[in-house]
């Protein structure tokens, strides 16, 4: 392909053309320092559109770095008129996919431009590999709504402390529930998988009682656990955890409550665990203790005879 | 209820010179009708949990594996010994909570027409036994009436049933496609089951399947034909005042069935694997059905927290005891322990439970 190389008025980019951008929340500082001390090696590539402003195919950041530093006009590389938007936009994706990793919501903008032009199975099979995407529907549905997320959510998945499987859950969200759901989770830092578990608890309870996911992430249990000074970080999580998994499952958590409290009444030695079937499905329980000879085996078993007879312990297995 | 009726019939090769193929394209005439390869039929449609339209395509073709299967009931839960005929995949009743949703993988509804090949496979199997009685069901893999308009396959397995000493024939549905029932030659070996459920259950998860009303004067009209009733309620889906909806129709159940007539009742709660939940959400996300309290189950399945299933079973079978002591009630795919905790007994073991089901099959009906 050849290009027109010249020298053009920054003025003359239309930098608010975001057709072929694929950045996003980037730091410019670097590049600015390299060209106010080495100038421009790569310069922009533009289209030119009827109104006769120049559009950015690459080379946005340096684009914008250039009118920081008070540039007035910089070299850039001009693709012939006709040149299509697809093929435009190829350029751009292939000169950004060959020299740096997108970051999570730059694969959303890049997968969701790339679908007014491909097929989902094509861009599934040819372009999630360059995005360093498993080549899977799932993933494309993962990202594919991150960009459409504010600004704030979207920091916070590149900052780590929202998973990218939790973003596209938030995306699809009425915006008051997304803004108290991405807030609570930014706020407690949890770990994936319990933002998964978060996720699903808020949003499975509000179908079950019929309100929003906003009432019950400002209920005044829930904010009170957040506005106690003497929890931590974790202890918060763990509480706010709590609370929410009791809502989703009331039935189950107060059996678990149940059993608990019995198995503390009981005074077993502090090495041994009794625990019930998992979700009280079925009758096996399991009791684990230990010994460090068959002396110790026998005595610990013999202690443990005699507890049977407890009725507590009785009623614990068999009720 | 609107019968089945297809926007396209795709007929394999090897299917296409066969009896039942020609009878239900005759059926179906002005129907566009496309041949394909052997096995191409098949391939061409979308994956597990794809929409059925409103003119859904039927696929005539041979069944290349067996057409009689053991039911592939759980190892972990008591099975009641159960077999399987597949002459037909897929079902276009497109029930919110069906697990063909997760099982299939094309969308089309498919009728495997090379049926004296099934006949030679189920000769072979009566004439060899290794069990003392069959129970026969072809409501596994799809609704047993939903295409009878179309196949007539009632007027073929109605009969061959009549004649063989070690087999019944369950049909279960949820259609009131009954018509071709009459004036065959059943000889009591052929139960006809219908699923019911609560009112509200069947206005908002089963809105293509009759009405319940429609159920249930299908089933006694079949009554008069002299066929025996089976029922099951399967699943029962939980819902803060369930037992309000659920009792009056076991009322309605036994204002128009003489218990005389009842094989069976079957309960078994909503139970669901968990690659089901993705795709219930997906296609029908205005369901409430799975936001209850489920736990994993033994065998992988989620299932109701186990209090609220034995509430459930227990409350059902003291109303189906109130309207008729004699009636055989049994539990799908459950625990002994629950068995106890809601029924007061439980059958000791998986022949035990066959047993019983076998003994139920020939209900007096005179």
């Amino acid at each position: 392909m050849h290009h027109l190389t010249r020298p053009v008025h920054l003025e003359a980019i239309d930098r608010n053309d975001t057709q072929f951008l694929l950045s996003y929340g980037y730091n410019l500082a670097p590049l600015r320092e390299s060209i106010s001390r080495i100038g421009v090696l790569n310069p922009p590539l533009l289209r030119q559109k009827g109104d006769g402003a120049y559009q950015i195919i690459c080379g946005y950041k340096r684009v914008h770095a250039l009118r920081e530093l008070g540039s007035a006009s910089t070299p850039c590389a001009i693709v012939a008129p006709a040149t299509g938007n697809e093929e435009s936009f190829l350029l751009s994706f292939f000169d950004n996919v060959s020299h740096r990793e997108f970051n999570p919501i730059e694969k959303s903008m890049a997968i969701n431009k790339l679908l007014s032009y491909f097929s989902e199975e094509r861009i599934v099979r040819d372009f999630l590999p360059l995005l360093q995407l498993q080549p899977h529907r799932t993933q494309l549905e993962s990202f594919k709504p991150l960009s459409s997320l504010a600004h704030a959510v979207k920091g916070a998945v590149l900052a780590g402390t929202i998973d990218v499987r939790t973003a596209s859950k938030l995306a699809l969200l009425d915006p008051e529930s997304r803004e108290a759901c991405s807030t609570l989770i930014a706020a407690l830092r949890l770990s994936e998988s319990k933002q998964a578990a978060l996720m699903e608890y808020v949003s499975e309870s509000a179908l079950r009682e019929n309100i929003s996911i906003a009432a019950i992430i400002s209920s005044p249990r829930l904010q009170s656990v957040l506005a106690d000074e003497r929890l931590n970080l974790p202890q918060k999580g763990d509480a706010v955890m709590g609370l929410l998994r009791r809502r989703r499952f009331p039935q189950l958590t107060a059996k678990e409550g149940e059993f608990a409290e019995r198995l503390k009444r009981l005074r077993l030695p502090p090495d041994v665990c009794l625990k019930h079937p998992a979700f009280f499905e079925g009758s096996r329980h399991a009791l684990t203790f230990h010994f460090s000879s068959v002396k110790a085996l026998r005595e610990r078993l013999h202690d443990f005879d005699s507890r049977l007879s407890d009725p507590g312990l009785v009623a614990l297995l068999e009720g | 209820m609107k019968r089945f009726h297809p926007g396209r019939i795709i007929v394999e090769e090897a299917a296409a010179h066969l009896p039942l193929t020609q009878t239900i394209i005759g059926r179906l005439t002005g129907v566009p009708l496309d041949y394909v390869s052997d096995d191409a039929g098949g391939s061409s449609g979308m994956g597990p949990g794809g929409e059925f339209g409103d003119e859904p395509s039927l696929l005539l073709c041979r069944n290349r594996g067996r057409f009689f299967e053991p039911c592939p009931c759980t190892k972990h839960y008591l099975g009641c010994g159960y077999t399987i005929l597949n002459f037909a995949a897929n079902c276009h009743l497109n029930c919110t909570y069906c697990i063909l949703q997760a099982y299939l993988n094309n969308p089309h509804m498919v009728v495997y027409t090379n049926s004296r090949e099934m006949f030679r496979e189920l000769d072979d199997v009566f004439n060899h036994p290794v069990k003392k009685l069959y129970r026969v069901g072809t409501g596994e893999y799809t609704d047993s009436l939903i295409l009878d308009h179309l196949t007539s396959f009632t007027g073929l397995v109605v009969p061959y049933f009549r004649n063989r000493k070690n087999a019944y024939l369950e049909l279960k549905t949820k259609t009131d496609n009954i018509d071709n029932l009459e004036g065959l030659d059943h000889g009591g070996k052929t139960i006809v089951s219908w699923s019911l459920n609560a009112e509200p259950v069947v206005r908002g998860e089963e809105r293509h399947a009759c009405s319940l009303e429609e159920r249930i004067n299908a089933a006694r009209r079949c009554q008069g034909w002299g066929y025996a009733i089976g029922f099951h309620f399967d699943p029962l889906i939980y819902y803060p005042g369930w037992e309000r909806d659920y009792r009056p129709v076991i009322e309605k159940v036994f204002q128009a069935i003489d218990p005389a007539s009842l094989c069976w009742i079957s309960l078994g709660c909503f139970r669901f694997m968990p690659k089901l939940k993705p795709i219930i959400m997906k296609r029908y996300p205005e369901s409430r059905i799975l936001y209850q309290e489920f736990i994993r189950g033994h065998d992988g399945k989620m299932r109701y927290f186990q209090p609220i299933r034995i509430e459930m079973y227990r409350k059902m079978a003291e109303w189906i005891r109130g309207a008729s002591r004699k009636t055989f009630i049994y539990l799908c795919m459950e625990s002994k322990e629950v068995w106890e905790r809601s029924l007061g007994c439980a059958p000791l073991s998986n022949q035990d439970l066959s047993s019983r089901l076998d003994a139920a099959c020939s209900v007096r009906r005179d």
